[in-house]
């Protein structure tokens, strides 16, 4: 009998289900992209439907679902912050104790309600054990160490492991309350941004600084002889505060945080030199902690690097989203090589708690593997143009191969917006050809019309590029970086030609986040590229998520044509079919 | 999972939330800190007290009057 695991992640952010057979990776997805609400924490229950449906089971099937952390871990975690900083946990204690004593506390009730599983067969893995399996058992190397680095799970916010033949073996960690993800987070709060969203914001807006406020920062988060690190906490509430992550210290050390919502004077030439000097503090600010993050990361890994004895390192948790931080990991750190799963947030732990539980646990054999984010939903082409018609889009049928790849180049070319949905939709944050917005990256405007047209996103931020294979020279990929290379992971240099030719994707630093797309991976994508390249010389595409700001990367072709009557973009290619923008009537004009 | 997920019975509910109840005491009696033990035990019987009055249909809407 087949061996079903179904791993679940939920109930903070980034609710996914991912369903693996006798050790095989058959499907997983994020509960976001059905219920269109960005970073869904419900119970997967729609991500966990489809999954079971792709494998033509049912619940009834499922051997074992395991839960990617353990939640009464989590509650002792919360009931003893709350006692430890008593009377200031007054104002959280309560809605904590509603939230768990109402709701997350009797998980294993709600998995067994919502997915029809029996309750012996439900399971806890760890977060961070989730997270770290998440990594090494998707990653390409035999034996390597593992870092997990992130907010926080039920008490790890910072942990290593060995990875080998023999599982996953814990080395250490760093316990809450000091945590790298919540500090990076308390200044993203702190410079106006969204915690959970505004992380790469903040990254972004770093590239625009100077860290001139990393000697203050170094006070407030101090690196350790042992490897760890340790938070002042006297600047930081996130550990008994409801809402706000930093205190009052913190505006004293560092000034008067910046307002939600307030405008980037530094690329606005009528702004006056205020409002500029206002923006380049901020700038400075995210530079300040971009830089101490990075240091921070440094320190951990080389202290990983004696204790473990591995020669690679695979990375996971939210910090290691953190792009810029991995080039500067593969160029000074001690790994000869990295691997960063693409999914390495609160999603990646439901694909991690299914493999923990079918290598780690039931102790099926395993080999590395080049790892593919396209695991999730793919498309129905005979329904997508029978719903195309039905709605009225003006729709071009090109089933040959070369037609199809034919006419999206030529319709880049003319410097056309295009969203670009083919195949099984990605796991994670990150679109990689399967669920994108492409634009020809050549001349000085094409990030604005992407940004003015579609997307609507801050001008600071930059947009990234896939790049076919051969012409990997475009950008300075690390050595050690190798392994990173075709899932947007890290931030490196892009080289002069790329500078020149293509400003919209490359940042104010010169540095770029690419994709690089190989044949065998990814034969359609890499069809248009070459295309591309035969035409200009550069065989790269501006690649950004399909998705419109506020809602979650499209998952259907009916998501997808939804936001094609939504905004500026000229066409949708939804496998075979170029589907161009709707008549007025169906505008509703 | 195509049609309705069979529910369990309101008896293995209550069996799993003991269960629940038991793991959390245990895991804090064998931990570092058993000193937390009766102020969980106080909070479970709230918990308890919780979960009845949302599942009771005439006394869920008035529940954020007592908590």
């Amino acid at each position: 009998m087949p061996q079903v695991t179904l791993g679940v992640s939920a109930l903070y952010h980034d609710a996914a289900a991912a369903l693996m057979i006798d050790g095989q990776v058959i499907a997983a997805a994020q509960e976001e992209r059905f219920s269109r609400l960005k970073h869904d924490p419900s119970l997967p229950v729609r991500a966990a439907q489809w999954c079971l449906d792709e494998a033509g089971l049912s619940a009834q099937d499922i051997d074992q679902l395991i839960f990617y952390e353990k939640p009464l871990r989590k509650f002792e975690r919360i009931l003893s912050t709350s006692i430890a900083t008593f009377p200031r946990s007054a104002l959280s204690f309560p809605r904590q104790m509603k939230a768990w004593l109402g709701d997350k506390l009797w998980t294993r009730n709600r998995l067994v309600e919502a997915f029809g599983v029996r309750p012996e067969r439900v399971g806890f893995s760890d977060h961070h054990r989730s997270h770290a399996a998440s990594a090494f058992y998707s990653g390409p190397f035999e034996r390597a160490a593992v870092l997990v680095a992130d907010g926080v799970g039920e008490w790890a916010t910072t942990s290593l492991w060995r990875g080998g033949p023999a599982g996953l073996e814990p080395l250490g960690e760093v316990r809450w309350p000091h945590s790298l993800g919540l500090l990076y987070s308390a200044m993203t709060a702190f410079l106006g941004f969204a915690v959970n969203e505004g992380e790469y914001k903040v990254m972004g807006m770093a590239a625009w600084g100077t860290p001139r406020y990393r000697e203050a920062l170094d006070r407030v988060g101090r690196l350790l002889p042992d490897g760890g690190f340790a938070l002042d906490l006297d600047h930081f509430s996130h550990h008994w505060h409801p809402t706000r992550a930093y205190t009052d210290r913190l505006v004293a050390l560092l000034g008067p945080p910046r307002p939600p919502g307030a405008p980037f004077a530094l690329l606005d030439p009528s702004a006056s030199a205020a409002a500029r000097a206002e923006s380049q503090r901020h700038a400075d600010l995210a530079a300040s902690v971009q830089s101490w993050l990075e240091d921070a990361l440094l320190h951990v890994i080389r202290h990983a690097h004696q204790r473990s004895g591995e020669a690679n390192l695979c990375l996971a948790g939210g910090v290691a989203l953190n792009a810029v931080a991995n080039h500067r990991l593969a160029l000074e750190g001690p790994f000869a090589q990295l691997f960063v799963q693409p999914a390495a947030g609160d999603a990646g732990g439901a694909l991690g708690a299914a493999q923990w539980a079918s290598f780690g646990v039931a102790g099926r054999p395993w080999s590395p593997s080049r790892f593919r984010p396209d695991l999730g939903p793919s498309l129905d082409e005979g329904r997508v143009a029978d719903l195309v018609a039905d709605l009225g889009f003006p729709c071009e049928a090109l089933p040959h191969e070369d037609a199809l790849l034919d006419r999206a180049a030529q319709d880049l070319l003319s410097g056309q917006v295009l969203g670009w949905v083919q195949g099984r939709a990605e796991l994670g944050p990150r679109a990689l050809g399967h669920r994108s917005i492409l634009a020809d990256p050549r001349g000085p405007d094409t990030a604005l019309r992407v940004n003015t047209r579609v997307k609507l996103r801050e001008p600071f931020r930059p947009f990234a590029p896939s790049i076919a294979e051969e012409q990997a020279a475009l950008v300075q990929l690390p050595p050690a970086a190798a392994a990173l290379g075709p899932y947007m992971t890290v931030a490196c240099p892009a080289s002069d030609r790329l500078r020149e030719a293509a400003p919209a994707v490359v940042h104010v630093n010169g540095s770029t986040r690419p994709q690089l797309v190989s044949a065998a991976d990814d034969p359609r994508y890499h069809g248009l590229l070459r295309r591309m390249g035969e035409a200009t010389g550069l065989s790269a595409l501006l690649n950004t998520s399909f998705n419109l700001k506020g809602e979650p990367l499209v998952g259907s072709a009916t998501d997808a044509l939804a936001t094609l009557a939504r905004c500026e973009l000229d066409a949708v290619y939804i496998g075979p079919l170029r589907v161009g923008r709707p008549p007025a009537r169906v505008l509703g004009g | 999972m195509s049609s309705e997920p069979p529910k369990p019975s309101r008896l293995e509910s209550i069996l799993m939330r003991l269960g629940t109840a038991g793991a959390l005491l245990a895991m804090l009696g064998r931990g570092s800190r058993p000193w937390m033990l009766p102020l969980v035990l106080v909070l479970l019987v709230i918990g308890a007290g919780m979960v009845f009055l949302q599942s009771v249909q005439y006394v869920a809407p008035f529940i954020y009057m007592v908590f």
